[in-house]
C-alpha cells in the first residue's frame, strides 16, 4: 500500500488530499453554479414580457398581473428550462454513448418523427380543435420513430447500425413532412406547419407543461441510469462488458430515454437545434471528460442557454416574434465552429 | 478456486473458431495461451471472460459465470482486450479508477479501498508520476501500461489479458511479465500487507491467463502453457515441455532455436519452414 | 338604386334607435381585437371605430390588405396572447389557421374567440360577414352588407358576356386556382371559364407551362403581389412562353389582396374580369 493510505487514518485528511474527490467536488460546484444561474435566468424570464410596442418589464398592470405571471410567463419559463435541460442532458448522453462529440438528440430521428406527427395533425385539420391534439401527434410521432429505430437496429444493435437507422428515419420523416406540405389544404396550413417546425415557446400554456413532463421525467431517469455505463464505454464495448455494464443495455437506456424526453420536448416546442450539441462541448473540459459527470451540468447548462435565447427573443424590437429554433441555430452554429477550430483533437487508441 | 471450462466452443457464423474444449485453470497459475494466428486464443479468452456467446459452460468456484450478476462477474474476472479503445482524454488516474466501477455502488463516492487500489495499480506499472497527465498525452507504451493498471485495479481473482506486452519496449515487457507473475503468485503487494480489497483468509494469488506471442517470455514467466492450433488445445502443461522444438515447428511452422541462458529458457524463431 | 335605399333606411333606423327612450341604456358594443388578416378586414368593415381595439400588422400592409389605410388608424398587434391581454378585448376574431397555441391560450384564459375558415366561395363571404357581425353585436350592419353583396353579385351576373372566355389564372410561382376556391367562384360570376378547374384541379395547385399552352386560354389572369420585390415566384411570370400566350390573347391584372381574403371588395375583381372579357 502506498504510504498515504497506510499512515493516514481513513478519514478527512486523506480524502481532502485525494485529487479524485477534488474533481467530484469541482463538478458539484459547477452544477451548483449553473443551478443558481438557471434560477436567476428563470427570474428574469418571469419578468420580461412583450407587447405590441416591444419588450416590457413587469406584468402589465395589477389586474392582469396574476394571469400574465401564471398563465403566460410561468409556462414559458418552465418549458424553456425543461426543454433546454432535456436537450442538454440527452445531447451529453448521446455524445457519451456514441463516443463522438458530434452527436445530437436529433440524430435518432426523435425530433423529425415528432415533427412529422405534428404535421399530420395540422394536415388533417385537428390542430385547432383541441390544443393538446398537436403535441399529442408529436409524441406519437416520436414514439413511432423509436419503434422504427428498434425495428431497424434492435437485433444487431451496434452503434453504427443505430446511427445509420437514425439517418434513415430522419430522411424518411423529412420526406413525409415535405409530402404533407406539398398536399397541404391551403398555403396557410403549409405556412403554419413550417413555422411550427422552426421551434417556439410562444403562447404555450401549463397544459403543455403537463403534457411534456410525464414524458420528459421518465426519459431523464432512464438516461441518468445509464451514467456509469457511459463511463465504462470510454474503454470500448468489450471492456465495458467486462466491467459489468452491458453495452446494449446502456445503449437502449440512453436511446429510449432520449426518444421519450426529446419527443415530449419537441411535441410542445417544435424543433430546437444546437443546444444538445453545444452545451456538452462547453462543459466537457470542466468535468474532466467523464461522460457521467457531464450529464447534470449539461442539463442545467441547456436550461440556461435556452432560457437566455428565449429572453433574447422577447427583447427584440417590435414585430413578429423570432422563432426559438432560428435563434439557437444562429447562436449555436458559429459557436460550434469556433469550438471545433479551437479544440484539441481527442486521441483514439 | 478454479476456472473450469466444459465443452466450450465458439463459432462466428459458419466459421468454427474454437472446437469444444474443456480445461481447468487454478488460482496461482500464470497461464500462457500461445499458438499461431487464428488458432482461437482470443476466442477462448473472451469465452472465459463471458464476453462471447459460446456453447458449453464456464464456472468459477463452482458457480456458472453466465448466471452471475454482471457486477459480481466483473468483480471476479478482469479483462484487458488486445487493442483497447480509448475515447475520451481522461487523466491517467481517472482511467485506472474505471477499474473500480464493479466495486462501487451507483452514486457512491470512491472508498479508501478504491483509492488504495488505484494508487497501488499505478505504482505496479511505474506510472504513478503520470497520474495527473491526460492519456492523450502519453506515449503508446505509457498508455498501454495505464490500461493494464486499470485491469489490475479491479483486484479480481481472475485476470485475463490479451497480448499485454505487444506495445511495450523491452524494459517494460519484462516489467509487465514480472507484474503478472507476482499478481498470480499473490505477492504483488509491495509490502507484507495483502493486495488491497482482498480478504486475508482467502488463498493468496490469482489466476492470470495471458495471450502471448513472445515464446521466451512465456517460457520464463508462466507456470503453464496452453498451445492452441486450429481451434483446439494441442498441448497443455509446463512451458519447458510444451514449448519444444518439434511442437513449435509443427504448429508455428518456424524452426526455433531452443536453448537456455542463465538457467532460464530462451526460445527464438529462427527460420521459416516451407510446408 | 337599391343601394341608396338601403343606406337611407339604415340611417333612419339608426336615428330612430338613438332617439328611442331605451336607446340610451342599450348595451355597449363589445370591444374587439383581431389577429388575422382576413379577420382584420372583416372587422374593419363591420365594426364601429370605437369597438376596434387592435388589428394585426398585416392589415396595415397595402400589398396584403384592401383596407390598409383604414387599418393604420388603430394599434397594430403581432398576434401574441400577452399583447392581446393588455388590450382587454371582449371578443377576439382569428382565422382557422392562426397559431394554434395562441388560440388555445386565449381560449384557456377565457376570451371568446371566433375562428374564421378561409373563404372558398362568395357565399362564404356572406357567411363570415354575418358571423363576425354577430360576434361584435353588429348584426344589422352584417345583414345590410350581405344584402349589398347579393345585389352586386346579381348586377355583375347580369352583365356577363355571352361568350365565356377560356381563362387561366397565373399566380407568382406558377400556381393557379381550381374548383372550390374563392377566385374560381368570382371567375364564374364574371362569366369567365376557369380552364384549370375544368381540367379537375381542386382549390389550388401548380400549373406547368405546357399545360397552360395546351389549354389555349383566351384570357390570362395575372395576380400582382409585391411586383417591385425581386423573387423567384415573380420571375416565373416573365417566362417567354407566357409572353407569347399573352400576346395572343388578353391579360387581366388582379391584385392578390382581393383574393387573399373574402371581402365585399373582392367583387371588384369580378367586375374587373368582366370588363377584361367584354367584347
Amino acid at each position: 500500500m502506498t504510504a498515504v493510505a497506510r499512515d493516514a487514518a481513513p478519514t478527512s485528511p486523506a480524502r481532502r488530499a485525494d485529487p479524485a474527490s477534488a474533481d467530484a467536488r469541482g463538478t458539484w460546484r459547477l452544477s451548483a453554479a449553473l443551478a443558481l444561474l438557471a434560477l436567476a435566468v428563470a427570474g428574469l424570464s418571469l419578468v420580461v414580457g412583450r407587447s405590441s410596442s416591444g419588450p416590457t418589464f413587469g406584468f402589465g398592470g395589477p389586474e392582469l398581473a396574476s394571469i400574465v405571471l401564471t398563465e403566460i410567463r410561468l409556462p414559458r419559463t418552465l418549458l424553456a428550462l425543461l426543454v433546454g435541460g432535456t436537450l442538454g442532458l440527452c445531447g451529453a448522453a448521446l455524445q457519451g454513448l456514441l463516443r463522438n462529440p458530434l452527436a445530437e438528440p436529433g440524430l435518432l430521428g426523435a425530433s423529425s418523427g415528432a415533427a412529422f406527427g405534428a404535421v399530420l395533425v395540422f394536415y388533417f385539420g385537428l390542430a385547432g380543435a383541441d390544443s393538446l391534439a398537436l403535441p399529442g401527434g408529436a409524441v406519437a410521432g416520436s414514439l413511432a420513430a423509436l419503434a422504427a429505430l428498434y425495428a431497424l437496429a434492435g437485433k444487431r444493435g451496434d452503434f453504427l447500425t443505430i446511427v445509420l437507422a437514425g439517418i434513415a428515419i430522419n430522411a424518411f420523416a423529412a420526406a413525409l413532412t415535405s409530402l404533407s406540405l406539398n398536399f397541404a389544404p391551403s398555403p396557410y396550413a403549409a405556412l403554419e406547419i413550417l413555422f411550427w417546425m422552426l421551434g417556439s415557446l410562444a403562447d404555450r400554456s401549463l397544459a403543455h407543461v403537463a403534457l411534456a413532463l410525464p414524458l420528459m421525467l421518465p426519459g431523464w431517469l432512464l438516461v441518468i441510469a445509464a451514467a456509469r455505463g457511459l463511463d465504462a464505454l470510454t474503454l470500448g464495448e468489450e471492456t465495458a462488458a467486462s466491467l459489468g455494464f452491458d453495452p446494449r443495455r446502456t445503449q437502449w437506456l440512453v436511446i429510449g430515454g432520449t426518444a421519450l424526453a426529446v419527443g415530449g420536448a419537441v411535441a410542445v416546442t417544435g424543433v430546437v437545434g444546437f443546444v444538445g450539441l453545444v452545451v456538452p462541448h462547453l462543459l466537457r473540459g470542466r468535468v474532466g471528460h467523464h461522460p457521467s459527470r457531464l450529464l447534470v451540468p449539461s442539463f442545467l447548462g441547456g436550461a440556461v442557454l435556452t432560457a437566455i435565447a428565449d429572453i433574447a427573443i422577447r427583447l427584440m424590437p417590435p414585430g413578429p416574434e423570432l422563432k426559438l429554433g432560428v435563434v439557437t441555430a444562429l447562436l449555436g452554429a458559429p459557436f460550434f465552429l469556433h469550438l471545433i477550430v479551437r479544440a484539441r483533437p481527442a486521441s483514439g487508441a | 478456486m478454479t476456472l473450469v471450462a466444459l465443452d466450450v466452443a465458439v463459432s462466428y457464423g459458419p466459421r468454427v473458431a474454437l472446437k469444444p474444449l474443456s480445461v481447468e485453470l487454478a488460482r496461482g497459475e500464470l497461464v500462457a495461451l500461445v499458438g499461431p494466428n487464428g488458432a482461437g486464443k482470443t476466442s477462448l479468452l473472451k469465452a472465459l471472460a463471458g464476453l462471447l456467446p459460446h456453447s458449453g459452460t464456464v464456472t468459477w468456484s463452482g458457480a456458472a459465470i453466465a448466471s452471475l450478476a454482471p457486477r459480481a462477474r466483473a468483480r471476479a474476472i478482469a479483462y484487458l482486450p488486445q487493442t483497447p479503445a480509448l475515447h475520451w482524454p481522461l487523466l491517467a488516474r481517472e482511467l485506472v479508477a474505471l477499474g473500480r466501477l464493479p466495486h462501487r455502488a451507483y452514486g457512491a463516492a470512491p472508498s479508501d479501498a478504491d483509492r488504495a487500489a488505484i494508487a497501488w495499480a499505478l505504482e505496479q506499472v511505474e506510472t504513478a508520476d503520470l497520474a495527473e497527465r491526460g492519456v492523450d498525452r502519453l506515449s503508446t507504451g505509457e498508455r498501454a501500461r495505464v490500461l493494464l493498471a486499470r485491469a489490475l485495479a479491479v483486484c479480481a481473482p481472475v485476470l485475463l489479458v490479451d497480448e499485454p506486452i505487444a506495445m511495450l519496449d523491452p524494459y517494460h515487457q519484462l516489467q509487465v511479465m514480472a507484474i503478472l507473475r507476482a499478481y498470480a503468485d499473490g505477492s504483488a503487494a509491495t509490502d507484507d500487507a495483502d493486495a488491497p480489497g482482498r480478504d486475508s483468509r482467502e488463498p493468496r494469488g490469482a489466476l492470470v491467463v495471458a495471450v502471448l506471442h513472445d515464446l521466451s517470455l512465456a517460457a520464463r514467466f508462466c507456470t503453464r502453457v496452453l498451445l492452441l492450433d486450429g481451434g483446439e488445445v494441442v498441448d497443455d502443461g509446463r512451458p519447458e515441455r510444451v514449448l519444444n522444438a518439434r511442437a513449435l515447428e509443427r504448429h508455428y511452422r518456424v524452426e526455433p532455436v531452443v536453448t537456455t541462458h542463465e538457467g532460464e529458457p530462451l526460445i527464438l524463431p529462427w527460420r521459416r519452414l516451407q510446408r | 338604386m337599391s343601394f341608396s335605399l338601403t343606406l337611407l333606411s339604415s340611417a333612419a333606423l339608426a336615428l330612430l334607435t338613438a332617439l328611442l327612450p331605451g336607446a340610451a341604456h342599450a348595451a355597449p358594443l363589445p370591444s374587439v381585437a383581431s389577429i388575422n388578416l382576413c379577420a382584420d378586414q372583416l372587422v374593419l368593415t363591420l365594426a364601429t371605430p370605437e369597438q376596434i381595439l387592435t388589428v394585426s400588422w398585416l392589415a396595415a400592409d397595402p400589398e396584403e390588405s384592401v383596407l390598409a389605410s383604414q387599418a393604420t388608424r388603430y394599434p397594430l398587434n403581432y398576434g401574441s396572447a400577452e399583447e392581446l391581454l393588455r388590450y382587454h378585448p371582449d371578443v377576439v376574431i382569428a382565422g382557422a389557421y392562426t397559431n394554434a397555441f395562441t388560440r388555445a391560450l386565449l381560449a384557456r384564459l377565457g376570451y371568446p374567440i371566433v375562428e374564421l375558415e378561409p373563404e372558398s366561395s362568395i357565399a362564404d363571404i356572406a357567411a363570415n360577414l354575418r358571423r363576425v357581425a354577430q360576434a361584435i353585436g353588429r348584426e344589422a350592419r352584417g345583414d345590410a352588407l350581405a344584402a349589398e353583396l347579393r345585389a352586386r353579385e346579381d348586377r355583375i351576373a347580369a352583365a356577363r358576356p355571352v361568350h365565356a372566355l377560356a381563362a387561366v389564372v397565373v399566380r407568382p410561382g406558377g400556381f393557379t386556382v381550381g374548383k372550390h376556391s374563392l377566385a374560381d367562384d368570382l371567375m364564374t360570376l364574371a362569366g369567365v371559364r376557369n380552364v384549370a378547374a375544368e381540367q379537375g384541379l381542386d382549390r389550388w395547385g401548380s400549373l406547368s407551362m405546357e399545360t397552360l399552352l395546351r389549354s389555349q386560354p383566351e384570357l390570362i389572369v395575372l395576380t400582382g403581389y409585391r411586383a417591385s420585390q425581386p423573387s423567384l415566384a415573380n420571375a416565373t411570370l416573365a417566362h417567354p412562353a407566357l409572353r407569347r400566350i399573352r400576346d395572343a390573347g388578353r391579360t387581366a391584372w388582379v391584385p392578390a389582396r382581393y383574393w387573399a381574403c373574402g371581402l365585399p371588395e373582392s367583387l371588384d375583381s369580378a367586375a374587373l374580369l368582366e370588363q377584361a372579357a367584354a367584347p
